[in-house]
C-alpha cells in the first residue's frame, strides 16, 4: 500500500471541499474553522424529539443526541419531502452548522445503518485527530 | 522577403558571373545570354547530361568552378514558393528549395528559379530520396555571417547551387552511381551518436526552447493529416506523430510540409527509427511541455544504418506499450479484484500534478468517497450523451440529433432524405459529479456508460424517460453516501488535453463503512 502523506499540517489545506464525520459534541467546535477549511459533517445520533414544522412552514426541526450531548437540527425541504423519522431510533444527518442559530442544517437525513452505528464514533474520533493536527499552526477561534 | 536578402547576396557574391540575379534575366532567352552560356561553359548542354562531367560536392572549388554538373541525392526540400521581385512587384517568381547529396560527407541547397508553371512542375516531380542529375547550375560563395542557413540546412560546404528554369535543368538520374547514392539515405547527416534522448530535451526543458536539436527515435503514432491556412493565406498541413526512444515513451513532433508528411504516412509505427537532424524544440505553453518541430532546416533520415539506431528498433520491440498515455486503452486495464490500493484525495491530486508533469505509467487505484454533486435532476439533461448511431459522433437535441460529422452518411442522408432522421441516436450516461473525503474534493468527473448503468440499475435509455421526481429520488440514494470508487489516472494523448493527466472513474459502488473506518485509521 502505498502511503505518501505527510502529517496534514505541514501541508497547506486544500481549499476545496472536506467531508468530516464528527461527534455530535465537537461539531460547534470545528464548525468555527468554517474559513479555513472548507468543511461538511457527518454526525450520527438518536432523534430525541418529535420532527416538527416550523411556524413558517419552511423547514422541519428535530433534535439529535447521543451518550452526553444534543445537537438541534433543522432540514429544508427544498428538492424533496423529509421522510418519516422515528424516534428514538439512530439516525445520520449530513450538513453543516449555523453557528449564529446555533443549529445544525442538514441536507440528507436517513435512518443509520448498524454499521454505521457501530463504527461512526471511531471515525468520529479518527476525524478529530486529524482536525486537530490541521488546524495546529491555524490561530485559536 | 527571404529569398529577396538571399537573390541579392546572390548577385553580390559572384562578380564572375554573367547572371546578373535579375529577375528580368528569366523573361527571355537572349543573344547575349547565349553568348555568355557558350564562352562561360562551353561543353555544358543543358539537355543533355550524357556527354558532360559531373562534379563532385567536395572537389567544387569556389575559386573556378562556377557552372557545374552535380549528381546526387535529395535529402529534403520545400513545397514551391513565390517571390515578388523588389524593384518591381508586380513581377513574382516562384523558387524550388531543395538540399542534394552526393557522398556521406558533402551535401548542399540548391535553389532553383523559375516562372510559377515550370517551378510547381518541378515539385511535383522531385521527391525526398530521388537520385537527380542538375546540369548547368551556379555555384555561389555562402555568405559569411550564415544569413542563408537560418532557414535552410546547415550544409558543411562553403557554397550553395543555383540553377534557373532557362539555363539550368533538373532530371532523374540512373547511373553508375545510382545505387550508392540511393544508400545515403540510410546514412544520418550527422554524427550517429550526436542526438538528444527526449529525456534530456524534457529535463532541459525551457532553457532547450528554441534551439535546434538532432533526434534519434521510433514512430509511435501517425497522427491525422490537418489542412491548415497560415495568417499570410499559404495552404499548408499539419501532421503530429508520436515517437518514443528509450528514455521516453511518448513525445509530440510536429510536421508542417506536405512532403515530409506524405513521406510520414508511409512510416510503420512502432517499426519505423527516423534521425531527424535539426528539428526545432519548443516549450509548449499549452501542454505544459517540450514539443519537437520539424521546420525547413530538418533533414530526415528514416531508418538509419547505425548501430544506435539497431539498437533502439530492439528496445521498441522488446517494450509493451500497451498501458500508458493511450486514453482508449480499456482493453488493458486490469481487473477490479487486482485493484487493492488505496488512496485518498489528497493523494490522487498530487499523482494528477506529477503526471502532468513527467510521464509515468497509468496509475490505478480505489478511493472511498463521498458523492457531493450528483445532480442526476436537473431541467435540461447534462447527464445523458447522446451520439450518432452510425460513427458514434456526439449528436444535440437542440439540432434534431442531427450528426455533423461531415465523413459520416448518417448527417448527408439526412438532408435529402426525412425518414433518416427519425432514427433514434444512441444514448448513454455522461454524468458530472464532484467526489470527496476528508482530504478534499474532485471536482468535474465523469460517470460514463456502463459505470453508472451498474451504479443506478438501469440503462440510459430507461432514465431518459424517468420523471424529476423519480429522478431525485434515485439521487439521494447516492449523493453525500460511501462510495468504493475504482479509478485509473493516466496521460492523455489527444486532442487539447494532450499531457495532461486524465483521471477516470472505473466503477462505483456503495461502500461498507468498516472499510472507511479501517482505511481511514491505517492513513491516521
Amino acid at each position: 500500500l502505498k502511503q505518501q502523506n505527510k502529517k496534514p499540517s505541514e501541508k497547506k489545506i486544500d481549499p476545496s471541499l472536506h467531508v468530516m464525520t464528527l461527534h455530535l459534541s465537537s461539531v460547534p467546535h470545528w464548525a468555527k474553522y468554517r474559513d479555513n477549511i472548507n468543511m461538511i459533517f457527518e454526525v450520527f445520533g438518536i432523534i430525541d424529539s418529535a420532527v416538527i414544522r416550523d411556524a413558517t412552514g419552511t423547514h422541519r426541526e428535530f433534535i439529535l443526541r447521543d451518550e452526553q450531548h444534543h445537537l438541534k437540527c433543522v432540514f429544508y425541504e427544498i428538492d424533496r419531502e423529509l421522510q418519516k423519522l422515528i424516534r428514538g431510533h439512530w439516525h445520520r444527518c449530513v450538513g453543516t452548522y449555523d453557528i449564529k442559530n446555533g443549529c445544525f442544517k442538514c441536507v440528507s437525513v436517513r435512518a443509520a445503518t448498524m454499521e454505521e452505528k457501530n463504527h461512526g464514533q471511531q471515525l468520529a474520533k479518527s476525524t478529530n485527530e486529524l482536525l486537530k493536527q490541521m488546524t495546529r499552526h491555524l490561530p485559536e477561534q | 522577403m527571404i529569398f529577396l536578402k538571399r537573390f541579392n547576396c546572390i548577385a553580390l557574391a559572384d562578380d564572375k558571373m554573367a547572371w546578373s540575379g535579375q529577375f528580368s534575366d528569366f523573361d527571355s532567352f537572349t543573344r547575349q545570354n547565349d553568348k555568355r552560356n557558350t564562352s562561360n561553359a562551353r561543353s555544358i548542354n543543358a539537355n543533355d547530361n550524357k556527354d558532360k562531367t559531373n562534379i563532385k560536392l567536395e572537389n567544387i572549388n569556389l575559386g573556378y568552378s562556377s557552372i557545374v554538373n552535380v549528381v546526387g541525392l535529395i535529402l529534403s526540400r520545400e513545397d514551391a514558393r513565390s517571390v515578388q521581385s523588389r524593384k518591381n512587384s508586380s513581377t513574382e517568381r516562384f523558387v524550388f528549395n531543395f538540399t542534394l547529396r552526393d557522398s556521406p560527407l558533402f551535401y548542399v541547397n540548391v535553389t532553383f528559379w523559375g516562372k510559377e508553371q515550370n517551378i510547381k512542375d518541378l515539385t511535383d516531380r522531385f521527391h525526398i530520396g530521388d537520385v537527380v542529375c542538375l546540369s548547368n547550375v551556379q555555384v555561389q560563395a555562402k555568405p559569411q555571417d550564415g544569413s542563408d542557413e537560418k532557414y535552410k540546412s546547415a550544409t558543411p560546404v562553403p557554397f550553395c547551387l543555383s540553377g534557373s528554369e532557362n539555363h539550368s535543368n533538373i532530371e532523374w538520374y540512373n547511373g553508375p552511381e545510382s545505387d550508392t547514392l540511393l544508400q545515403l539515405q540510410h546514412v544520418p547527416i550527422k554524427a550517429t551518436n550526436d542526438f538528444y534522448t527526449l529525456e534530456d530535451i524534457q529535463a532541459n526543458g525551457q532553457g532547450l526552447h528554441g534551439e535546434h536539436v538532432n533526434l534519434l527515435c521510433v514512430v509511435r503514432k501517425v497522427g491525422q493529416v490537418k489542412e491548415i491556412t497560415t495568417k499570410a493565406g499559404r495552404h499548408t498541413q499539419r501532421c503530429e506523430l508520436r515517437i518514443l526512444d528509450e528514455t521516453c515513451p511518448s513525445f509530440a513532433l510536429v510536421l508542417w510540409d506536405k512532403e515530409l508528411i506524405d513521406l510520414a504516412l508511409t512510416w510503420v509505427p512502432y517499426e519505423t527509427v527516423i534521425f531527424a537532424a535539426d528539428v526545432k524544440v519548443t516549450y509548449d505553453d499549452f501542454r505544459s511541455t517540450m514539443i519537437a518541430t520539424a521546420d525547413s532546416k530538418t533533414i530526415v533520415t528514416v531508418n538509419p544504418d547505425t548501430l544506435e539506431a539497431q539498437s533502439l528498433y530492439q528496445f521498441a520491440h522488446s517494450q509493451d506499450f500497451q498501458d500508458g498515455d493511450e486514453s482508449s486503452g480499456s482493453k488493458t486495464d486490469p481487473s477490479l479484484d487486482s485493484i487493492t490500493d488505496v488512496y485518498n484525495i489528497s493523494q490522487i491530486k498530487q499523482i494528477m500534478k506529477d503526471l502532468s508533469k513527467q510521464w509515468k505509467p497509468t496509475q490505478y487505484g480505489i478511493v472511498y468517497v463521498f458523492l457531493t454533486q450528483f445532480n442526476i435532476d436537473t431541467e435540461g439533461g447534462g447527464v445523458l450523451r447522446f451520439r450518432c448511431e452510425k460513427c458514434r459522433e456526439t449528436v444535440h437535441e437542440d439540432r434534431g440529433y442531427l450528426c455533423s460529422n461531415v465523413e459520416c452518411t448518417q448527417g448527408a442522408l439526412a438532408m435529402f432524405d426525412s425518414s433518416v432522421i427519425d432514427k433514434q441516436p444512441v444514448v448513454e450516461y455522461s454524468v458530472p459529479v464532484s467526489i470527496s473525503d476528508h482530504t478534499g474534493t474532485i471536482e468535474h468527473c465523469f460517470i460514463d456508460g456502463t459505470v453508472m448503468e451498474n451504479l443506478l440499475g438501469i440503462k440510459a435509455e430507461v432514465f431518459r424517460d424517468l420523471n424529476i421526481d423519480k429522478r431525485t429520488q434515485m439521487k439521494w440514494n447516492f449523493l453525500l453516501e460511501r462510495c468504493k470508487l475504482y479509478f485509473k489516472i493516466f496521460k492523455s494523448s489527444s486532442g487539447g488535453t494532450e499531457n495532461k493527466s486524465v483521471f477516470r472513474i472505473m466503477s462505483l459502488e456503495p461502500a461498507k463503512v468498516q472499510d472507511c473506518v479501517q482505511n481511514f485509521i491505517r492513513e491516521m
